[in-house]
């Protein structure tokens, strides 16, 4: 009865009192902030359910996958003959939010391969899949990158079979989020219902996520085989979820356009036509979030971009799509707006020209782990995500991944509470951003009169938030004797764990693009660096020198600001240098490159002096744009 | 024996035991049979599922390795039976007998293999690999 006049309460309350409208039956949380809190997640997860994981030995499935999330410990493969895992992993402090999001496409397959009696197990290419796991995912997933991929043969007329066989999972994935979500007052953690749509036209990656933010969802998910374009993907979600006005809603998040051939962020439609103002629309109202960082890379930006800002090196692969990646020298050149901010600028031409933005999105991270592991980015203990290639997993591997891979990163959502509503609709408005694994927390207001000292204030978030608006807002219009915009950009240092510290900031920047006559232009700023020394770090030990700041805080204004052309800002926060995940693998395995009977067969890749050994963790906030009049 | 059916004896060896790498699919060491097997699991997947993705490119891969390794082992079989031969022509028999055997002993101890396509263990013994 309680919980039920809680419920009503909540229910009643007006939108505009809690900040989002209740979709759901829940208690309201204990924990509430209208001025917001930085919740910690990772929306890109695989687990036992996706062919590909299956492949490479994964046996947690998702109710592991979110057991793991809120901080439990899991065993991951190698298993031994008896079923014991060789690995145990646990998060050092649990994540607030997470979601599987398992690949739609193969799920029913996967099954049909692993369950004895079901149409299919004894298929020839299923046995092949049994027999050689690695061998069965080339041949198949191959398949499935074709320009026009079709079923497998055992799947029947109409890959009716394997539709069908897809159910089951989804009603897994389905129950176990709803298991892991914490309906109480305590808020403890959430999960969203979502899976994969793995586009991959003749190997070019344009996967998306899809989050849905309630229980409501599609009766199936959308496959790439059935719906090969991001137009018909959205189509579905349309016709499937946001048309039935029944509280269905849902967004879909582009990742990894760094291997996508200049195909994720095209505007063009399916059928060759320039988009249009309702094209352009419809694309920023479903995909309002782009995954910038992940086990495969980073999309930020590029190093021969604009600006040719140097840290856009950070993480990057050297190929045009992962098909490449096994012979990354013979790579077709990378072509343009592959990299968000290159789609951030496109979208600000499209908008003066279409009078609508198609690439108004905000930044997170993720990791897109298979190994049913969300939110494992530490640095230090990383144990690979067994992603994107063929790797080996049927014994622990002398390096836990590609070298060119990283642990990938957190989604940031800035949210009242934590609850599906109030956490989507952070996803919706873009008040999010990523980080490439630190939980370093990062605040970002845009507004036209900031006064200088505003980060000596106390209520610096109240005036920020009431003077502006947050990263992923519109500023407003151009008060009258204001000459440009300000911008309040404060960022504080991961706080770390006992035993395992954070690395403190040494500077925040300003990304600024805009449209002139000329085209995109971009411009980064530095706006805040902590005084004193550089930082470094010893890549012997990975011991780093505590050079660098706590927190960083200022008022910038645009010196550069032109009212009459289409801009955005977002910011970066940067970490003093630390040691990347290979240098501490090496280090652990007593890799001393100088003796070569410590680089044993496997370890070869820590003495490779074009391997990258330290790094700068970071944060990517998403933009605050601008508009001019008229 | 004669030295032809020696020679053949120690080919037939050498193809089933001897590991060979496979270039351009990172680290691996296989018997040229295996390659041979793993060829033919790919041409009949061809004929189930059509030739979609990578499946033509492994094709090649594996059946261009084993028209290779079967003519240099062939190569090296027939060197091995002349030295044998010109050695202890009366031994013959005896001789590719034993190094039959030894190859068989070292293949079945040692984990000589490196399959990255193996369900279960990539670094195999004999009897592990054609498991």
């Amino acid at each position: 009865m309680k919980l039920l006049v809680l419920v009503l309460i909540a229910t009643l309350l007006p939108t505009t009192a809690r900040g989002f409208e209740r979709t759901e039956e829940r208690e309201p949380c204990a924990d509430f902030d209208p001025l917001r809190r930085p919740f910690f997640g990772d929306t890109h997860v695989h687990t036992a359910l996706s062919f590909d994981a299956a492949g490479q030995g994964t046996r947690a499935g998702p109710r592991d996958a979110y057991r793991f999330a809120r901080g439990e410990s899991i065993g991951i493969q190698p298993y031994a003959d008896d079923g014991t895992p060789k690995q145990t992993v646990q998060l050092r402090r649990p994540l607030d939010f997470a979601m599987v999001s398992d690949h739609s496409d193969l799920l029913g397959e996967t099954r049909m391969c692993q369950t004895p009696g079901l149409p299919g197990y004894d298929s020839w290419t299923c046995t092949v899949f049994r027999r050689w796991p690695l061998l069965g995912y080339a041949l198949v997933n191959s398949r499935y990158g074709m320009e026009h991929p079709t079923r497998m043969s055992f799947c029947g007329p109409g890959g009716h079979a394997c539709l069908a066989a897809a159910d089951a999972p989804w009603g897994t994935i389905r129950a176990a989020a709803e298991e892991a979500y914490d309906r109480t007052a305590a808020c403890r953690f959430t999960s969203f219902v979502g899976y994969e749509w793995t586009g991959m036209p003749a190997m070019a990656n344009i996967h998306r996520n899809v989050v849905f933010r309630n229980e409501r969802v599609q009766a199936s998910p959308t496959t790439f085989v059935e719906d090969p374009t991001a137009e018909a993907l959205w189509t579905r979600l349309e016709t499937e979820c946001l048309d039935r006005n029944d509280g269905c809603d849902v967004i879909a998040i582009p990742h990894n356009s760094n291997v996508s051939n200049g195909m994720m962020f095209r505007v063009e439609t399916d059928a060759g036509a320039p988009i249009n103002r309702d094209d352009a629309v419809r694309r920023a109202r479903l995909e309002t979030l782009v995954e910038v960082t992940q086990h495969k890379g980073d999309s930020e930006c590029r190093p021969d971009g604009l600006s040719r800002d140097e840290l856009c090196g950070y993480e990057k692969l050297s190929y045009a799509t992962l098909a490449d990646g096994a012979h990354p020298a013979g790579s077709a050149p990378i072509p343009p707006r592959v990299h968000a901010r290159e789609a951030l600028a496109e979208g600000l031409v499209q908008d003066a020209k279409l009078g609508a933005n198609p690439f108004r999105f905000g930044l997170i991270g993720s990791t897109d782990t298979h190994l049913g592991t969300p939110g494992m980015v530490a640095e230090d203990a990383f144990v690979g995500h067994a992603a994107g290639q063929v790797t080996r997993r049927m014994e622990v591997p002398p390096l836990p991944d590609d070298p060119a891979y990283n642990p990938g990163g957190l989604a940031v959502l800035w949210a009242e509470e934590n609850s599906r509503d109030s956490l989507f609709e952070a996803m919706r408005r873009r008040e999010a951003y990523g980080t490439s694994g630190p939980r370093i927390v990062a605040r970002f207001f845009g507004g036209w009169d900031y006064e200088d000292d505003l980060c000596e204030n106390a209520d610096l978030v109240a005036r920020a938030d009431a003077g502006g608006v947050p990263m992923g807002g519109e500023l407003g219009d151009r008060p009258p004797g204001s000459e440009a915009p300000r911008f309040v950009v404060a960022a504080w240092q991961d706080v770390g764990t006992p035993g395992h510290p954070g690395t403190p900031l040494e500077r925040l920047q300003v990304i600024k693009t805009w449209a002139d006559d000329s085209g995109p232009r971009e411009e980064v700023y530095d706006v805040a660096r902590a005084p004193g020394r550089a930082g470094t770090v010893d890549p012997r030990t990975c011991e780093v020198d505590g050079a660098g700041r706590e927190s960083l805080c200022t008022v910038w204004q645009d010196p550069d600001f032109d009212p009459s052309h289409h801009a955005l800002y977002y910011v970066r926060v940067l970490e003093s240098p630390s040691c990347r995940w290979l240098q501490h693998a090496c280090n652990h395995r007593g890799v001393d490159c100088e003796d070569p009977t410590t680089v044993t067969d496997g370890l070869e890749p820590c003495c490779d002096p074009g391997v990258t050994r330290t790094l700068q963790e970071r944060a990517w906030t998403s933009p605050i744009w601008y508009t001019p009049p008229g | 024996m004669s030295r032809t059916t020696a020679r053949r004896v120690l080919w037939a060896a050498a193809l089933l035991l001897i590991p060979v790498p496979l270039l351009a699919l990172g680290d691996a060491f296989v018997p040229t049979a295996r390659l041979l097997e793993l060829g033919l699991v790919v041409l009949v997947t061809i004929f189930v599922e059509g030739s979609g993705g990578v499946a033509p490119q492994l094709l090649a891969l594996f059946f261009s390795h084993v028209l290779v390794y079967a003519a240099l082992l062939w190569l090296a079989a027939g060197a091995l039976t002349w030295a044998i031969h010109r050695t202890a022509p009366a031994a013959l028999g005896t001789l590719t007998g034993a190094a039959v055997l030894a190859g068989i002993l070292w293949t079945a101890s040692v984990p000589v293999y490196d399959t990255p396509f193996h369900a279960r263990l990539p670094h195999a013994t004999l009897l592990e690999v054609y498991r």
